[in-house]
């Protein structure tokens, strides 16, 4: 979580926002919005990257630059983008976007499933720079090519490491069979100083976890 | 003794009738609780009520037998009687049941973008019993009787999660067709709701007299489909113009042939 006092601006990626003179401006490519306001400060969290430029979606597509064939309980990192809530005295008053933002559709035009598309590296280790680390664990019943994954970020915990600002997933975890089936584990993915916005110990995160079965 | 078994049949009827009108309004409490969650209010109020008042009706009838009244005149006249309502309403009755099959085919619901061929084009606001109210896209409110609806073919666009963009686009014979079909290529990758997969794709439509027509299409989410198309249509010729493709007039070649004398 980030906080914005008067005077300050905040330049994400693509996103920006400042508050300065009684007036919030927010701005990345789809959106420009000017709201006045009171407020001494406003508070900026990471949200699931699927509200910008309008919610059509819970689901998230990664896609792989390269496809990989996992060995099973391979642990592998991934990118991801996440939205940008902007908070004034508890309400959101906007999203932004830091990253491009496309769109995709996973399986059959008659009842496949709209997700937030994004294109990662797969790496063994969580790579630099502003995108949301995802650390994926995988379960092999019979090993496949895997080039993409679709996550329900519905209910997503999104951390934030204290000592860098860096983003990262909860884990998420993908059980390799006939179908994929990609499950939220509620587990921070590294041990260190994370805060889960809103600020609530990880320790404390008791939700069920949520899948989807990847039939296409 | 003899008083109280006179009174027995009466008693019997009066449970009879307690009994018809705890039933239809418990059976209405549970029609009121469950039908909702499949129907508007416009339907299922009125199907209560119907059902509510027919239970009484046919509950009461019954209750009356051990007063050993002949009810055969009764029934017979309240089946002509039937008879002849049924006639009467029979548009009525054919709306309604039209309504109720639509409820059970749910070809659209409300909030649905439709085309009802030959009739109108526009979102569904309401599914009544008797009808089906619409809203055309030039903001008038079409009432259409849920028979003729029903007897018509229904374009659902609203049904699938996705929607094509299909976009004729004429070129110049003289343009390069490669960077045209790349130029729009690039023009759907900058719309965030172009779904990157299905890919977008240009092909050839057809080599026409002035141009050829390239068909531009891509996919993109249903809620999303129109705003999409019309930024993708106000961009197409800037685009074009950008990688130096040309969008010509209709144009005619003619040849003139001169005699020898006059050369």
């Amino acid at each position: 979580m980030w906080i914005l006092r008067k005077g300050d601006t905040l330049e994400i990626g693509r996103a920006e926002i400042s508050l300065n003179d009684g007036r919030l401006i927010l701005k990345d490519e789809h959106v420009k919005r000017s709201i006045l306001t009171d407020a001494e400060e406003v508070e900026v969290r990471p949200h699931p990257p699927v509200n910008v430029p309008s919610r059509v979606t819970d689901y998230l597509m990664i896609r792989m630059r390269e496809g990989i064939v996992p060995a099973d309980g391979q642990e592998l990192w991934l990118s991801a983008p996440y939205d940008l809530g902007i908070s004034l005295d508890g309400e959101i008053v906007g999203f932004l976007s830091p990253f491009r933002v496309k769109y995709s559709l996973y399986g059959p035009t008659t009842e496949g499933v709209v997700c937030r598309y994004h294109e990662s590296p797969v790496s063994r280790a969580p790579q630099q720079g502003i995108d949301a680390k995802v650390k994926v664990i995988f379960k092999v019943e019979s090993p496949r090519e895997v080039d993409r994954i679709v996550i329900p970020v519905n209910e997503l915990d999104i951390f934030l490491r204290n000592e860098d600002g860096a983003i990262y997933y909860e884990v998420v975890e993908v059980t390799v069979g006939d179908d994929l089936y990609v499950e939220l584990k509620n587990e921070p993915p590294v041990e260190a100083d994370l805060v889960y916005p809103p600020v609530k110990s990880v320790d404390l995160i008791q939700r069920i976890a949520s899948g989807y079965r990847m039939v296409w | 003794m003899q008083a109280i078994d006179s009174l027995l049949p009466y008693v019997g009827v009066l449970l009879g009738v307690i009994g018809t009108l705890l039933v239809a309004f418990l059976l209405r409490r549970f029609l009121n609780r469950v039908l909702p969650k499949y129907m508007t209010a416009a339907v299922y109020k009125p199907l209560t009520s119907i059902i509510f008042y027919t239970v009484i009706f046919f509950g009461i009838v019954s209750s009356l037998a051990p007063l050993n009244i002949d009810l055969s005149g009764l029934l017979i006249a309240g089946g002509t009687l039937g008879i002849a309502v049924a006639f009467a309403s029979r548009t009525v009755f054919a709306n309604f049941l039209s309504g109720v099959f639509i409820y059970l085919d749910r070809p659209l619901k409300p909030g649905d973008a439709i085309r009802v061929e030959g009739v109108v084009e526009g979102v569904v606001k309401e599914i009544g019993i008797f009808s089906t109210k619409i809203m055309s896209w030039d903001g008038h409110l079409v009432r259409i009787p849920n028979e003729k609806l029903f007897s018509s073919p229904i374009v659902n666009f609203s049904a699938m999660p996705v929607r094509r963009i299909s976009i004729p686009v004429g070129i110049s014979y003289s343009s390069d067709l490669e960077a045209a079909k790349e130029a729009l290529i690039r023009l759907a990758d900058q719309h965030p709701f172009v779904l990157a997969e299905p890919a977008p794709e240009v092909l050839v439509q057809e080599y026409g007299d002035s141009a050829v027509v390239l068909n531009f299409r891509c996919w993109a989410p249903t809620s999303q489909w129109w705003p999409t198309k019309v930024w993708l249509l106000s961009k197409v010729k800037e685009a074009l113009e950008e990688a130096g493709v040309e969008i010509p007039f209709p144009q005619r070649v003619v040849w003139l042939k001169r005699s020898e004398e006059s050369g």
